[in-house]
């Protein structure tokens, strides 16, 4: 049991990494530049845990950052990474989809109280859009969820992934898909919804005064939570997979579409992003939610 | 042991007055209360008929059935009550002579079983009335007491239309005989004497829309006059009005009309009582809203409304009696009586004792109020008047928005003046505060004496 | 007529009543004892207090329709009289106007009921007896009483001013138990004494889409509000309309998640409301604009309000998530996509009021160095121990809640549910192991931070608050550093948001306050006329009537 949670951790931090690496490629060859190495985020985070921290902002402040990696793990934790096999399921039967939808809201909470705690009004700016964005981004996604719950009459994600073997979610209940894709990209953190940690808008917004092995802690928790959130789609409409190989190919094209479409489309403000989601992809999800 | 004591012996006493100055007080209250424990003797031993013939063809009859019982009971223990309060001051020859008098009128009218005696009766009440009215001894009590009297006598005379109509039909003055023979009257002499009796009594009963006199009289009368005109005067009035009524076997139709009546009239008088702002107004607006639901009650000829009405007698001659005698309290402190004081005195005891009326006006629990309301509306929907009921309710609610104000600006934080209050006020006015919260938590006493009144008034004539 | 009886649901509310009473007379009794501004005013208070009390367990423990009722008003003018210690008189006004509607409302259900049925106890009311024309009518009446209590809109206009006017710690009392009175009627009138076959499912759907779009808008009001008691009074508004949705849906499910969503919802608020009162007594202040920063100094206070915070966004590991995950449970069982979708939204949204609460308060920067704080006795954290120390039993033990509702449910005539562990949770739908999500979450958590603390090198200590990251410059003592009133700002330009922020039902109901004065004035001038006037008056209504009738 621990090997097999070491294992889902340490697969998470790794293929996280990765993924972010070559999204940075990627978007690099887009803007016709050349880009940093693919291990450069590794790199970056080990290096950053051996950095000091520029200045004392208090136990909570801290204690936001742990609790922002914890609500990460756990998040993961209890998504089952392979379609019907007793490894890397890791807590998933000991919880379901609902609790997985809110335990991914726990980390950033968390990380809201740390950055609060700092003192610095553009860090509280960010945590501010980044939940008034939530607002947006979860209506299209929960009706999707919902429909998915009540088309297959179960909220356990292994039976979801399962009841995929004839045929993906994706293609079963496209509306719902598009709904989800969408609402997908802001999680992400890709534009056109990447308003929340931008840099040329809030001073790098939550993340002002990270610094040192926090800061490292943080990345970290970024990568493992990414890989989360891609493992949650392919495992609610790709049918999840049934080996490893078949696991980071979908992850990975999953990732790649995101990718492509986040740099295709430029920043939406809060408020935009906020009446977009409402509109058009709740909308989309509504009538997927009617073919039920 | 004549029943006509409780009409004579006040009379006499209010004869006796100048040889006794400085003693009336006492007198007051001792010769209340032995009627009062004379008139509770006679429970159970109704009805009794007594009869003063000066000639085999003249004579005059007094009834006493359990329905009168009760009213005399409640007069002379408000009575009682009443004069127990003044013991402390100094005896007046003229507040001693009109209470007596008064005593004596309700008494007779309650009482008497001739048509004609009544008459009589209600003439000695009014005068007694204007002149209570102008006690005050100031412009505002002289001008309100002619005012009353003009209003008066245009009650007396509707009265003595259908009174000679009724002689001029029948040939007979007596209630009993008036009653067994009513139907043979034509049938437009019989609507001339309803209509007659309507508005010579309605106008005393205090019914819309032959009210609005009552609002100026109460505001130019002094408060402790204004107890004894709500608690006592006007149930003798509203007895009387439908003693008559259901004696004469009145058909349906009319008795639906007055309860369309009574409703209209509990929704004037309680919205003009919003936007009242003297206290005195309010609480006639009060009296008047109280009436109305007495009216929607007593017309609906049901055992079960008509014992809630009698509760609610019984309960509201308390409550405003207890209300009136706090407002004096109040108004002797300011010498005004607008809704302003209420924010100025600082009294637990007052605030308590006004709490307590107006919970109870408004029929919420534990008070006595409730139980009256609570009865009335059962019986109501009992009979199907779920839109009485509903205008009940909803009416209640206009009349808690200015209670609750008052009750309200007592809690207000403004600079507020202590007042002190003797030994012997305090004491009656709690004990009536107990009463009515007693008579909510324990009302089956007083409920089943209400159903028997109720049974003997709609009963009409077979007692 | 006063007949008392002890029920299952009794016990269960009398017993959130005990401890809501209880914990919050032991921090009134020590307030009291030690300063000259407390909560008790004078000995009346005391009185009162009891009284509400008593009247609480009369309604509780009623076995017949008019019991009901007297505790019922008596709860509504003891309450009254409570509120008017500080509130201001408009504010008092509209709460027993509001409250006594809804008093009346259930007299009127309580009248018609009575007079078919032929009886007022429980036990023997036969509901085939009253004819079906009257159903409607009567649940109307019934739900216009829940409506007013629950502040489902647009009745709640009384519930914002009143908690945000009443004394500090009679607000969490109206929150945490007056509020339930509404929610105990629901379950005995509907589901014990009528009972849901003589009920038209058509208006429970309304009501449950009534519940629903009443927490939306509450959610987003709470949400701009700049005082903390205003935010916490929406926020009750918006846990109430979850539970009037919930309870809607008949089935053994609905009624324990809104059973359990109550004692939730009772617990959290108690505690809340009893941190703001603390706050409100340091430092005297009750906006977020004039606050900040106050963690360090009072970090207990700002953990307790954290665990408050996490059981009142529903979250998991804590026992709030356990109400909501059995409200989401029932909904999909039901297969009501669209309100779970509403349910969801609202849910989602009101992670942003409830971080506003905390930062508000306790991050961000302090606004205010100079003023003096006072001390804080020691009981104003009692009831809030007890209700963390629940939150977490509960979420540690989520099954502890359905073993005590399970009598309830008999009682009301359902199978009770079956669990097979305490520490799991089942939902008919889906299931989740709450000691497992607690334990693991203590587990990683404190890996997480041996990992932070291994590595432990110098740390550079803050020279003062201006010390931040700040755009390449230095803020000076002029600059307003807290973002306290701006959490919330950018709703009001979102469109939809911005619509529901911008209106307000406020003004119907005061167009028919307007429309009564006026009446009140003109028919008023009725009672002003001359003796002459009346006189002619009467003398023409006898004419037209004589000419009428003698025909």
């Amino acid at each position: 049991m621990f090997l097999d949670i070491l294992y889902m951790l340490v697969l998470a931090y790794f293929f996280g990494f990765l993924y972010y690496g070559l999204y940075r490629n990627i978007s690099a060859r887009v803007h016709g530049r050349f880009g940093p190495s693919i291990a450069q985020s590794f790199f970056d985070s080990i290096k950053l845990f051996s950095k000091e921290n520029t200045t004392n902002f208090g136990w909570m402040f801290y204690g936001g950052i742990v609790f922002m990696v914890t609500g990460a793990v756990m998040t993961l934790l209890f998504i089952p990474y392979l379609n019907g096999s007793k490894h890397l399921v890791g807590f998933s039967a000991y919880g379901n989809l609902i609790v997985v939808l809110y335990l991914m809201v726990l980390g950033p909470l968390g990380n809201a109280m740390g950055i609060g705690s700092n003192g610095n009004p553009f860090g509280a700016m960010g945590i501010t859009r980044g939940l008034t964005r939530l607002i947006g981004l979860e209506l299209p996604f929960y009706i999707a969820v919902i429909g998915i719950m009540i088309a297959n009459e179960t909220a356990d994600i292994s039976t979801i992934m399962t009841n995929q073997n004839s045929g993906y979610n994706a293609f079963t209940h496209p509306l719902l898909f598009i709904g989800a894709f969408i609402s997908f990209l802001g999680f992400m953190g890709k534009s056109p919804f990447d308003v929340v940690g931008a840099p040329q808008e809030v001073y790098s917004g939550p993340a002002t005064e990270f610094s040192g092995k926090f800061f490292a802690l943080a990345l970290s928790q970024s990568a493992i939570f990414s890989f989360a959130k891609l493992l949650l789609m392919v495992n609610l409409f790709l049918g999840g997979a049934s080996n490893l190989l078949e696991l980071v190919v979908k992850t990975f094209i999953l990732f790649i579409v995101a990718v492509f479409v986040g740099n295709v489309y430029a920043r939406f403000t809060t408020v935009q992003s906020v009446e977009f989601l409402v509109r058009v992809p709740s909308v989309i999800a509504l009538v997927g939610l009617a073919f039920l | 042991m004549s029943i006509l004591y409780f009409v004579t012996i006040p009379l006499l006493a209010s004869f006796l007055t100048p040889f006794f100055k400085d003693y009336l007080r006492y007198i007051s209250v001792a010769l209340n209360s032995l009627l009062l424990v004379f008139a509770l003797s006679f429970m159970g031993d109704t009805p009794i008929r007594e009869y003063i013939s000066f000639d085999s063809a003249l004579s005059i009859s007094f009834v006493l059935d359990s329905a009168s019982l009760f009213f005399v009971v409640l007069f002379f223990l408000i009575m009682t009550l009443f004069s127990l309060y003044h013991l402390k001051e100094e005896s007046r020859k003229d507040s001693f002579i009109l209470t007596n008098m008064l005593l004596a009128s309700v008494s007779g009218l309650v009482l008497s079983g001739d048509i004609f005696n009544i008459y009589i009766f209600f003439e000695i009440a009014s005068i007694t009335a204007y002149i209570l009215t102008s006690l005050g001894r100031d412009k505002k009590a002289y001008s309100g007491a002619i005012r009353y009297m003009i209003i008066g006598s245009f009650a007396s005379i509707f009265l003595l239309i259908a009174i000679v109509t009724i002689y001029l039909n029948l040939g007979t003055l007596n209630l009993l005989t008036i009653s067994e023979s009513f139907f043979t009257i034509s049938q437009n002499s019989q609507f001339l004497i309803i209509l007659s009796l309507f508005i010579g009594f309605g106008i005393k009963a205090e019914i819309f829309p032959l009210n609005f006199w009552v609002v100026d009289i109460y505001q130019a009368s002094s408060n402790r006059v204004n107890a004894l005109f709500s608690a006592i005067l006007s149930k003798a009035y509203i007895f009387l009005f439908f003693h008559i009524a259901y004696m004469l076997h009145v058909d349906t139709k009319y008795l639906s009309f007055l309860a369309v009546i009574g409703v209209i009239s509990f929704a004037v008088a309680e919205l003009s009582a919003l936007s009242s702002k003297d206290i005195k107004r309010i609480f006639a607006y009060s009296t008047l809203g109280q009436i109305g639901v007495l009216f929607i009650a007593l017309s609906s000829n049901s055992i079960d409304v008509i014992s809630g009405a009698i509760f609610l007698i019984a309960i509201h001659s308390i409550t405003k009696l207890m209300l009136f005698l706090s407002l004096d309290i109040l108004e002797q402190k300011f010498k005004s009586t607008t809704i302003e004081i209420f924010k100025n005195f600082n009294s637990l005891f007052l605030v308590v004792i006004f709490a307590i009326g107006f919970l109870s006006l408004l029929g919420l629990p534990p008070f006595g109020g409730f139980i009256a309301k609570l009865t009335i509306l059962n019986g109501l929907v009992g009979l199907r008047e779920y839109l009485f009921v509903g205008a009940i309710l909803v009416i209640s609610l206009i009349e808690a928005v200015y209670f609750f104000r008052l009750l309200g600006s007592t809690r207000v934080q403004e600079p507020k003046e202590d007042i002190e209050i003797e030994l012997l006020p305090k004491v009656l006015l709690s004990l009536m505060a107990i009463a009515i919260v007693y008579f909510g938590l324990f009302p089956d006493a007083l409920l089943d004496i209400s159903k028997d009144v109720a049974t003997t008034l709609i009963g009409g004539a077979d007692v | 007529m006063f007949n008392l009886s002890v029920t299952p649901l009794g016990n269960l509310f009398f017993g959130l009543t005990l401890i809501v009473f209880v914990s919050l007379a032991l921090v009134n009794f020590a307030s009291f004892r030690g300063s000259k501004a407390s909560d008790f005013k004078n000995n009346s208070s005391i009185f009162l207090y009891t009284l509400l009390f008593i009247s609480l367990g009369v309604i509780f423990y009623a076995s017949d329709l008019i019991t009901l009722f007297i505790g019922w008003e008596v709860m509504s003018w003891s309450s009254y009289f409570i509120i008017t210690n500080r509130a201001k008189l408009k504010t008092s006004q509209k709460y027993i106007l509001f409250n006594l509607g809804a008093g009346f409302a259930l007299l009127g259900a309580v009248v018609l009921i009575y007079s078919f049925t032929g009886t007022a106890l429980y036990s023997d009311i036969a509901f085939s007896k009253v004819p079906t024309a009257l159903h409607f009518p009567i649940t109307l009446l019934l739900l216009i009483t829940i409506f007013i209590k629950s502040g489902v809109m647009p009745f709640h206009h009384w519930v914002v001013d009143t908690y945000e006017e009443a004394d500090n710690l009679f607000s969490s009392v109206l929150s945490a138990i007056i509020s339930k009175a509404g929610i105990f009627l629901f379950i005995l009138m509907f589901s014990q004494i009528i009972g849901y076959k003589f009920l038209e499912p058509m208006i429970f759907d309304i009501v449950a889409w009534l519940g629903v779009i009443t927490s939306v808008i509450a959610t987003f009001k709470a949400i701009s509000q700049d005082s903390m008691k205003r935010l916490l009074a929406y926020s009750s508004i918006a846990q109430l309309g979850y539970i009037v949705t919930i309870l809607s849906i008949f089935s053994v499910s609905g009624i324990e998640a809104g059973l359990y969503h109550t004692l939730i919802h009772t617990l959290v608020k108690l505690l809340l409301f009893v941190n703001v009162a603390s706050i409100i007594y340091i430092t005297g202040k009750n906006r977020f604009s004039e606050l900040g920063g106050l963690i360090y100094r009072y970090p207990i206070l700002f953990i307790m309000l954290l665990i408050g915070i996490i059981g009142l966004a529903g979250m998991p590991p804590l026992g709030g998530f356990n109400s909501k995950f059995l409200i989401y449970t029932t909904l999909l069982e039901e297969k009501k996509a669209l309100l779970l979708v509403a349910v969801m939204f609202s849910s989602a949204s009101a992670f942003l009021y409830c971080f506003k609460l905390i930062y508000g308060i306790y991050l961000g920067q302090s606004t205010d160095e100079v003023t003096e704080h006072k001390e804080l006795p020691t009981a104003y954290y009692i009831p809030q121990i007890i209700g963390a120390v629940i939150l977490v039993v509960l979420g540690l033990l989520p099954s502890v809640g359905i073993a005590i509702f399970n009598p309830t449910l008999i009682s009301l005539g359902f199978e009770p549910t079956a669990y097979s562990s305490l520490f799991e949770l089942n939902g008919g739908f889906a299931s989740f192991n709450g000691g497992a999500i607690m334990t693991l979450f203590i587990l990683i958590f404190v890996a997480i931070l041996s990992i932070a603390f291994s590595l432990k090198n110098k740390i550079r200590e803050r020279r003062d608050r201006f010390d931040i990251s700040y755009c390449g410059e230095t803020p000076n003592p002029t600059v307003n550093l807290h973002y306290g009133y701006g959490v919330g700002e950018e709703l009001r330009r979102i469109s939809f948001i911005g619509v529901i922020l911008r209106n307000s039902s406020k003004e119907y109901w005061e167009r028919i306050s307007t429309i009564v004065k006026d009446s009140s004035t003109l028919i008023k001038k009725l009672y002003g006329l001359t003796v002459q006037n009346i006189a002619l008056l009467t003398l023409l209504f006898f004419t037209i009537l004589l000419f009428v009738g003698v025909k």
